[in-house]
C-alpha cells in the first residue's frame, strides 16, 4: 500500500508538469486554433539558454536566471507567431501544423548544434529537501511545481473565462476579420497569448529537467503526454486538461512502477488515448480546424 | 497547338536515367542512389496521406521501423521478397487499422496526436523487445529477386526502383480516379465532400492504410541496405518529423515532389557533412523555408518557374477543363481554346458547363 501511495505521489508530481505543458497547449490552441508541436521543444530551448548562458557565461543568480529563462520562453513564443506560425496560418491546418513541426525540429536541433548532446543539470530555485508526505518524501521543489502549475491555472482561467481579455480571445478565434472590426487590438493580443504560452513552455522546461536531468527531445515526450490529456477536453477546457493530466501523471508512474519492462508507461498512455477517441462521440469532436478567413 | 511540356517523354528520358546511371558511377554512389529511392517510396506514401488527404502522420518512422522488423524476420524465415513485401504491408495496414479506426472518424488533427503517442510508444516499448526486434544488430539477409541479386547495392537498387515505379504508377491511376477525386475532396473541405455524399471516414482510413503499407514495404527494403537491423532510436519520433519533411520539401501534392524530395534528402547527409551542420537542422530549414514560401515543394517552384516561361514565350495555350482536379493551374493568357473530349456515349440528361471568367472574356 505504502508502494502504490509513493507511485501515486510520483504521478502526481509528473503529472503537474504534465499540466503546465498542457495549459500552454491549450492557451495557444484557444486562440490560433493551432496544435502547436514546437511547445516542448521551445522550453528545452529556454532551459539550456538558462543553464549554459545565464548560470554559466553569465553567472547570474538562480531566481534571475530564471526569470530571463521566463523572458526567452515568452520571446520564443512571440518569435514563432510572428516569424513562422502567423504567415501561414491562412493557407490551412496542414501547412500549420507542418510548420510547428518544422520549428520543433529547428529548435531541437539548434540545442543539440549550440550545446552538444549534453544532459545538463538544470538548477532550481527551490531546494531538493524532501517534505516527509504519507511515508513517501516529496521535495520542496516538487510541491513549487504543484504550485505553480495551480496558480497558473487559476490564474489562466479567469482570465480565458472572467475578463474581456479572455472574450476577445475567443472573438479572434472566431473570426478575426469580425474581432478587428468591432476595435479588438488583434495583433497585441495575439502576441501576448503566445507570449504566456512560450513563458508556460520555458517554466515547464526548467522545473521538469531539474527533476530527472534529460536530453533535448524528453520535453516532446511530455509533451504528447499532455496532448493525450489535452484531447480528453477537446483543447478547449483548461479544468479537463489539467484533471486529464494529472490522470495521465498516476496513469504513467504506475505502470511504470508495477510493470518492469521499459517503455511499458508509454504503451499505456497510447492505449488510453485510443479509448479516449473511442469513447468520444462525432459531434463532442470540439477539435475544430484553423477558422477559414 | 504547341506544347511546352511533353509528358510522356519527359518520362522516358527520366526512366532512362534512373536505369542507366548506376552503370556509370562508382559502387558508394550506388548506395545513396538505393536509398534515394526507399525514401521516394516513403516521401509517396506522405504525399497520398498528406498532400491528397490532408491528413499529417508524425508516426511514419514507426512503421519504417516495424518494416525493417518484421521484414528481417520473415526474410529469415525464407521467405522470397515478392511474398515478404506482400505481408509486411498488409502488417502495415492493419496496424495503421488499430490507429486510424478511432482517430479518423473524428475530425481534426488527432490522426496526427495519434500517430506521436504511436511512434513514442514503438520507440520506447515496441522496438525494445527482444521478441520483435531480435537481438542486437541482427543480419537481415539479402535474397535474389527473379534472378537480380540484391547483394550489390546496385542490385538492390533497381529492385526498389521496380517497387517505386510500380507504386508511383498505382497512385497516378488512384489520383485520376473517383477515390483519388474523394481524396482531395475531402482535404479541401471535409463538409463540402459530405455533401456531396462521400463518405468521408471510410476513405482517409483507406488511405492512411495504403500510406502505411508503402511506409512498411520501405522499411523492409531500408533493413535490407543497411543489412542489419538499426537500434530503436533510429525509428524515434524526431525520425517522424524528419520523414515528412521529405515530400514537404519536394513537393506534397505531386508524385514528382515524392521521387525529388527523397533524392534530396538521402544526398544531403554527404553534402552537411562537408559544412558540419547536423542533417535535421539543415532539413528544418529547408522545411520551414519551403512552407514559408507558399509554393508547394520544389518541383512546385519549378513547375510555376516553367509556366512563366512559357508564359513570356506564348508557348502556352492549353487549357485543360473538366476535371475535379486540374493537372496544372489554369491560366489562359488570353488565348484560350476549351477542348471537350467525350468517350462514349454520354448518360441521357448530361449537361456540360463550361464557365470562362476572368477580363477581356466575352464568349
Amino acid at each position: 500500500m505504502t508502494r502504490f501511495l509513493g507511485y501515486v505521489v510520483a504521478g502526481l508530481a509528473n503529472g503537474t508538469i504534465y499540466a503546465l505543458v498542457a495549459l500552454g497547449v491549450v492557451v495557444v490552441y484557444r486562440i490560433s486554433r493551432v496544435v502547436n508541436l514546437a511547445h516542448g521543444a521551445m522550453g528545452v530551448f529556454a532551459a539550456f539558454c538558462f543553464h549554459y548562458v545565464f548560470i554559466q557565461s553569465w553567472g547570474a543568480p538562480v531566481a534571475v536566471a530564471s526569470l530571463l529563462a521566463l523572458l526567452v520562453g515568452a520571446g520564443l513564443g512571440i518569435g514563432v507567431e510572428r516569424a513562422f506560425v502567423g504567415p501561414v496560418r491562412r493557407r490551412g491546418t496542414l501547412v500549420t501544423l507542418v510548420m510547428t513541426v518544422g520549428v520543433l525540429l529547428l529548435l531541437t536541433e539548434l540545442t543539440v548544434q549550440i550545446w552538444g548532446p549534453n544532459t545538463p543539470p538544470i538548477a532550481s530555485v527551490f531546494p531538493d529537501k524532501a517534505i516527509k508526505f504519507g511515508g513517501t518524501g516529496v521535495t520542496a521543489h516538487q510541491f513549487a511545481t504543484a504550485g505553480s502549475v495551480l496558480l497558473l491555472g487559476i490564474g489562466l482561467y479567469f482570465l480565458l473565462n472572467r475578463t474581456r481579455y479572455g472574450t476577445a480571445i475567443e472573438a479572434i478565434a472566431e473570426d478575426p476579420g469580425a474581432a478587428r472590426i468591432v476595435g479588438l487590438p488583434v495583433r497585441r493580443i495575439v502576441t501576448a497569448t503566445w507570449a504566456i504560452g512560450g513563458a508556460s513552455a520555458a517554466l515547464a522546461g526548467i522545473l521538469y529537467i531539474h527533476l530527472n536531468t534529460l536530453d533535448q527531445i524528453s520535453l516532446t515526450f511530455v509533451l504528447i503526454s499532455s496532448l493525450v490529456a489535452a484531447v480528453l477536453g477537446g483543447f478547449n477546457s483548461l479544468p479537463l486538461a489539467v484533471i486529464g493530466s494529472l490522470g495521465v501523471g498516476v496513469t504513467f508512474s504506475l505502470a511504470q512502477g508495477y510493470v518492469r519492462t521499459p517503455g511499458f508507461a508509454e504503451l499505456v498512455v497510447f492505449a488510453a488515448l485510443l479509448a479516449i477517441l473511442l469513447v468520444r462521440h462525432r459531434s463532442q469532436s470540439t477539435l475544430e480546424t484553423v477558422p477559414e478567413f | 497547338m504547341r506544347r511546352l511540356s511533353s509528358r510522356p517523354a519527359g518520362l522516358v528520358v527520366v526512366a532512362v536515367a534512373a536505369v542507366a546511371w548506376p552503370f556509370m558511377t562508382s559502387k558508394t554512389i550506388h548506395f545513396y542512389g538505393a536509398l534515394s529511392a526507399i525514401y521516394a517510396l516513403v516521401a509517396l506514401s506522405l504525399v497520398i496521406l498528406a498532400g491528397w488527404t490532408g491528413q499529417v502522420s508524425l508516426g511514419h518512422a514507426a512503421f519504417l521501423g516495424f518494416g525493417v522488423y518484421i521484414g528481417q524476420k520473415v526474410l529469415h524465415a525464407g521467405v522470397p521478397v515478392v511474398l515478404a513485401v506482400v505481408i509486411v504491408a498488409a502488417f502495415g495496414a492493419v496496424v495503421s487499422l488499430v490507429l486510424g479506426v478511432p482517430s479518423l472518424r473524428l475530425r481534426g488533427v488527432y490522426l496526427t496526436i495519434v500517430t506521436l503517442a504511436f511512434g513514442a510508444a514503438c520507440q520506447r516499448y515496441f522496438f525494445q523487445l527482444n521478441s520483435l526486434r531480435g537481438y542486437r544488430s541482427s543480419t537481415v539477409p539479402r535474397p535474389s529477386v527473379f534472378g537480380i541479386s540484391t547483394q550489390s547495392d546496385r542490385g538492390l537498387y533497381f529492385v526498389v526502383l521496380v517497387v517505386l515505379a510500380l507504386a508511383l504508377a498505382m497512385a497516378w491511376n488512384l489520383r485520376r480516379s473517383d477515390t483519388g477525386r474523394a481524396l482531395f475532396a475531402i482535404r479541401d473541405s471535409e463538409d463540402a465532400a459530405q455533401a456531396l455524399a462521400v463518405r468521408v471516414a471510410p476513405y482517409k482510413i483507406g488511405a492512411f492504410a495504403l500510406s502505411a503499407a508503402l511506409a512498411t514495404t520501405a522499411g523492409l527494403f531500408y533493413g535490407m541496405l543497411y543489412g542489419a537491423t538499426p537500434g530503436p532510436d533510429q525509428f524515434g519520433i524526431l525520425q517522424s518529423f524528419f520523414l515528412l519533411a521529405l515530400p514537404v520539401v519536394g513537393g506534397l501534392e505531386s508524385l514528382a515532389g515524392a521521387v525529388v524530395g527523397g533524392a534530396f534528402l538521402a544526398t544531403a547527409q554527404p553534402l552537411v557533412n562537408l559544412f558540419h551542420i547536423r542533417l535535421f537542422l539543415a532539413t528544418a530549414v529547408a522545411l520551414i523555408l519551403v512552407a514559408l514560401s507558399g509554393h508547394d515543394g520544389v518541383t512546385g517552384m519549378t513547375r510555376e518557374m516553367w509556366h512563366a516561361v512559357g508564359d513570356a514565350l506564348g508557348l502556352r495555350t492549353r487549357v485543360r477543363y473538366g476535371s475535379f482536379v486540374p493537372e496544372e493551374p489554369v491560366e489562359t493568357n488570353g488565348k484560350a481554346h476549351a477542348r471537350l473530349r467525350l468517350r462514349g456515349a454520354p448518360p441521357v440528361g448530361s449537361l456540360v458547363r463550361l464557365r470562362i471568367r476572368g477580363a477581356g472574356s466575352n464568349s
